[in-house]
């Protein structure tokens, strides 16, 4: 897989615009997080790719092809998706969750059961599951829960993954250690977009930010151009700190712009 | 390592379900053969063999006309309504859902008592499962139609409703019915028996009961997917349309079937699923065939249990599958609500 193109892409719901003039190239290799304030169109972008919902206008193309014209079988097994909030809505053993990512894969004709059995082992790994890997689900912690769903996205092994808040319900240990994870497979070769709220861990994991804002594409570039003072007061109406440690640098919400909300108190 | 020590693993659960399956139907052709032993008139093995044989044939006439095809309705129907309660619980990823309970077994009871009461049933012996099947059709599509634009809580409600309505207009029709013999037969067909069923109800029923099951071939697959709800099951490459359609066409020939079949007997579909469950590890698309097996294996002991029970006229089928599963339902709520809270 080379590249996931957007061309000249419009999203409405009912009607209404939500995104418009949507133009981005997102490669192989890349773990790209998209960011920007609630409402802004996150979840609806990754749903147009997810093929969840039809673009009103433009394209979407996974190496050429036309995402809508691909087979849904094909579009299965290239594309996992994670909903946001996902739930699992019966009490599944961990491993039978985390091998639904596998369905895409287990066609009429068969399929590979090592190939399987490799990609639940790993997904499990990643997300450090693999100890309860024979639990209920519903004996586990909804933080457990949603890497195990982490996992089942995982387990696909699609060249794109698409997660929807992937570290939203995580401690900040599985946080840190998702991130890095979800890393080490974009640098695998595969392409990981993520949307995420936390713009320290953005900030300091992804190799490139989308950042939506006022129902268009305010910047796309490495975190330190797209999470800029100047876009992060116009998209977030926030001032955040910043500073470095060991080379790196990293970025803190702090407060409310000037422009934005009440003084603070003190 | 990993990776070998998973496969033997769901093996284990494959084989665990395979072995159910195996247990399943040796139950069900044993009580299937104890029923054909208990009637009116009770046989003892040896006459049973006389009869089976051929050898005495006024036994053999009570054995493959009287008993026989009651006897394998009792399976059909049971069979029927435990596929269909674990199919629709996969679609609509909800424990609760059941033909019963969301009143597609009480619209298909209205439209079998019109086509009583209008006399059709008496014009064409097809008339009466027909409007069964077309009562059970329309309350399935408005049931999902309610699905799509709201949870699951609202179906629920919507059902309850829906039944309690068609309840309403067959009382109706048993109150205006002309004379009090035919409202004494609309209300014993309500209740649901098996009582006086030969072989050309089991005729009858076969078609549509089969037909149902077949479209519930190779749906398991999208109902696992939809373990994860209905987008991130989409996203598994499951055409949820035709998902749809195909389970509740199905669901609309079994309990359309089940109703023509036996009248309203209610609860299977929503005990039988339930209890199979922790058997295939809760995955629900493994749930279909142990459900239709352990529905009929149920529905054929209570027929068994009904003629056996001492009391002074038959207790009807429907009345004993409620008196058994209307507090297990309850105690169903009552479980849900600990999980949620």
């Amino acid at each position: 897989m080379n590249s996931l193109v957007a061309q000249g892409l419009l999203l409405t719901l009912s009607g209404r615009p939500v995104l418009s003039g949507l133009d981005f190239t997102l490669a192989a290799g890349e773990f790209v997080v998209l960011a920007g304030p609630n409402g802004a169109g996150k979840s609806t972008l990754l749903r147009a790719l997810a093929r969840l919902r039809s673009p009103a206008a433009g394209r979407l193309l996974l190496d050429g092809d036309d995402l809508g014209r691909m087979s849904r079988e094909t579009h299965a097994r290239r594309v996992a998706y994670l909903p946001q909030a996902a739930t699992v809505r019966w009490p599944l053993r961990l491993d039978h969750l985390v091998a639904l990512g596998r369905l895409p894969h287990r066609t009429a004709k068969g399929w590979d059961a090592a190939a399987d059995a490799q990609a639940i082992a790993r997904a499990l790994a990643d997300m450090a599951l693999a100890g309860l890997a024979e639990r209920r689900v519903d004996t586990l912690s909804g933080g457990e829960v949603a890497r195990a769903l982490l996992a089942r996205a995982l387990a696909v092994e699609g060249e794109v993954s698409l997660l929807d808040e992937p570290v939203a319900a995580l401690d900040p240990l599985h946080q840190l250690a998702t991130m890095q994870r979800l890393r080490a497979r974009a640098c695998a070769g595969r392409m990981v977009l993520a949307v995420l709220h936390d713009l320290t861990l953005a900030s300091r994991f992804a190799d490139r930010v989308l950042l939506l804002a006022g129902g268009r594409l305010l910047a796309d570039g490495p975190p330190a151009v797209a999470l800029s003072d100047a876009n992060l007061a116009s998209a977030f109406g926030i001032v955040a700190e910043r500073g470095a440690r060991g080379g790196s640098a990293y970025l803190l919400p702090w407060e409310a712009a000037p422009m934005h909300g009440p003084p603070p108190c003190r | 390592m990993q990776a070998t020590a998973k496969a033997p693993a769901s093996s284990t659960i494959e084989r665990a379900g395979a072995r159910l399956c195996r247990r399943l139907t040796l139950a069900l052709l044993l009580v299937l053969s104890l029923s054909l032993c208990f009637g009116a008139v009770a046989m003892t093995p040896a006459q049973l063999w006389a009869g089976i044989s051929g050898s005495d044939p006024a036994l053999a006439a009570i054995l493959l006309e009287i008993r026989l095809p009651r006897v394998l309705l009792g399976a059909v129907v049971g069979a029927a309504l435990g596929l269909c309660g674990a199919a629709l619980q996969g679609l609509l990823q909800n424990p609760l859902a059941e033909p019963g309970l969301l009143g597609v077994s009480a619209v298909a009871s209205l439209g079998a008592v019109a086509a009583l009461y209008f006399g059709l049933a008496a014009v064409s012996t097809l008339a009466l499962p027909l409007s069964a099947l077309a009562g059970a059709l329309l309350a399935t599509l408005l049931l999902l139609w309610l699905a799509r634009r709201s949870g699951s809580l609202t179906l629920i409600l919507s059902g309850v409703a829906l039944g309690s309505l068609a309840v309403a207009l067959t009382a109706l029709a048993i109150n205006l019915s002309p004379n009090p013999y035919a409202s004494a037969e609309l209300v014993f067909w309500l209740m649901g028996s098996l009582r006086d069923r030969g072989l050309d109800d089991l005729l009858l029923v076969l078609p549509f009961v089969a037909t149902g099951a077949l479209l519930l071939r190779g749906v398991g697959r999208g109902l696992d997917a939809l373990t994860l709800g209905e987008d991130a099951g989409q996203s598994l490459g499951i055409d949820l349309a035709r998902l749809r359609t195909r389970v509740v066409l199905a669901a609309a020939l079994l309990a359309g079937g089940s109703v023509a079949g036996a009248g309203g007997v209610g609860f299977v579909g929503l005990v039988v699923p339930h209890l199979v469950r922790p058997f295939v590890a809760h995955r629900p698309g493994a749930l279909l065939w142990p459900s239709a097996l352990a529905g009929a294996l149920l529905l054929a002991s209570a027929d068994l249990a009904v003629r056996l029970l001492p009391s002074g006229s038959e207790l009807m089928l429907g009345v004993l599958t409620a008196l058994i599963g209307a507090p297990f339902f309850l105690h169903l709520i009552l479980q849900l609500g600990r999980q949620q809270q």
